[in-house]
């Protein structure tokens, strides 16, 4: 990222001066600082209130009964001789708090479930198939409503915000399709 | 259709509030500490917006974009690709943040319902941030060897960014 970010300043910087527009460099740090501001303070009423409902959410039964669902798809898609007990409750928990868009939970399970796999991995410098397979499915995102999305749509005078809910799943489950079948044959080779 | 789709987020919002006064929890005191976390959620996230508005916004109007873009044109535009995106596809597996700024940016400048607003929107919500999801899980059992996980990450990053290019161009939405 610092190459990236670095790059993208000191190239700007280098063709303002090349093209003799050196002010607008000044000029845009201003006017873009006071954009990631306004941006912000737009952003900060939706991120509060759906933190707080779904820390509701949380503390209720729902999760649990949603999380069962996850442990039979979880039989299928892994090597249930590396798989205790205790990994497949965690990473249940871990595809639900995705689904529903709970972050913070949804990265404590996930950590919780990785040190169990680690449990049943021969190797311990190197990941087993289980659980390449658990790390890729949680760099898919999974959640089932993308509520910071359709906030800023709302934000940015979409005519209907939600909207993009539909074209998201689709998205979303083209990429996890690709990640899984890509996952199964590298975990063959490499 | 378009209705239900509306509807989705009113009634999960209504299930949430019925289930948790069913199982009688406090969920007005659950709801304003959930706030509290998320109000420190942007607290961490501003620095990443700052320094990636700040690092776009001059890409953008030193004109060091257009020029980079130069030996994309002919791809770009065959694909019917806006130039906007670039970025965000690039950043998008490395900075949640970051990505997210663009974003807003691109939502900003073009419009929510424009060709690249609608790409932009789908293509951060249905990607996580690749690169750090690795890091964290991997990084909690102290694994350094990643085998396949990040090709095929990328892969799947790909190939959402290119579903969600087709789909927006063939007009789904």
């Amino acid at each position: 990222m610092s190459k990236i970010w670095g790059a993208m300043l000191i190239i700007s910087i280098a063709v303002a001066i090349f093209t003799g527009n050196v002010e607008t460099v000044v000029s845009s740090i201003m006017t873009s600082g006071q954009n990631a501001v306004e941006n912000i303070l737009g952003l900060v009423g939706m991120m509060c209130f759906w933190n707080g409902l779904f820390n509701i959410f949380e503390k209720t039964s729902a999760i649990k009964t949603f999380s069962k669902f996850f442990s039979k798809i979880i039989g299928k898609l892994f090597n249930k001789k590396e798989l205790n007990e205790k990994a497949v409750e965690y990473m249940s928990m871990n595809m639900a708090s995705n689904i529903v868009g709970i972050g913070n939970a949804a990265t404590v399970n996930g950590i919780k479930a990785i040190e169990e796999l680690q449990k049943e991995n021969p190797k311990k410098d190197e990941p087993n198939d289980n659980m390449t397979t658990f790390v890729l499915v949680n760099t898919a995102s999974l959640q089932l409503i993308p509520t910071n999305i359709i906030a800023l749509r709302a934000l940015y005078g979409s005519s209907s915000p939600s909207a993009v809910i539909f074209p998201i799943w689709i998205v979303t489950a083209v990429a996890l399709i690709f990640g899984i079948v890509s996952i199964k044959i590298l975990n063959r080779r490499m | 259709m378009n209705f239900i789709v509306m509807c989705i987020i009113p009634i999960f919002i209504a299930t949430i509030l019925i289930v948790g006064l069913k199982e009688k929890k406090d969920i007005f005191k659950l709801f304003v500490e959930g706030c509290l976390e998320g109000l420190k959620m942007v607290y961490k996230i501003f620095p990443y917006i700052l320094a990636i508005t700040v690092a776009t916004y001059l890409l953008k109007s030193t004109g060091a974009l257009d020029f980079i873009l130069i030996p994309l044109r002919p791809l770009l535009t065959k694909f019917g690709i806006p130039d906007d995106i670039v970025p965000l596809c690039l950043m998008r597996p490395l900075s949640g943040g970051a990505s997210m700024s663009v974003v807003m940016d691109i939502l900003k400048t073009s419009g929510a319902d424009s060709v690249s607003g609608k790409m932009a929107a789908i293509i951060m919500g249905a990607t996580e941030t690749t690169l750090y999801t690795i890091t964290i899980l991997f990084g909690a059992v102290g694994i350094k060897k990643l085998r396949g996980v990040l090709i095929a990450g990328l892969i799947a990053d790909a190939s959402a960014i290119i579903t969600a290019i087709i789909l927006v161009n063939i007009g789904v939405i």
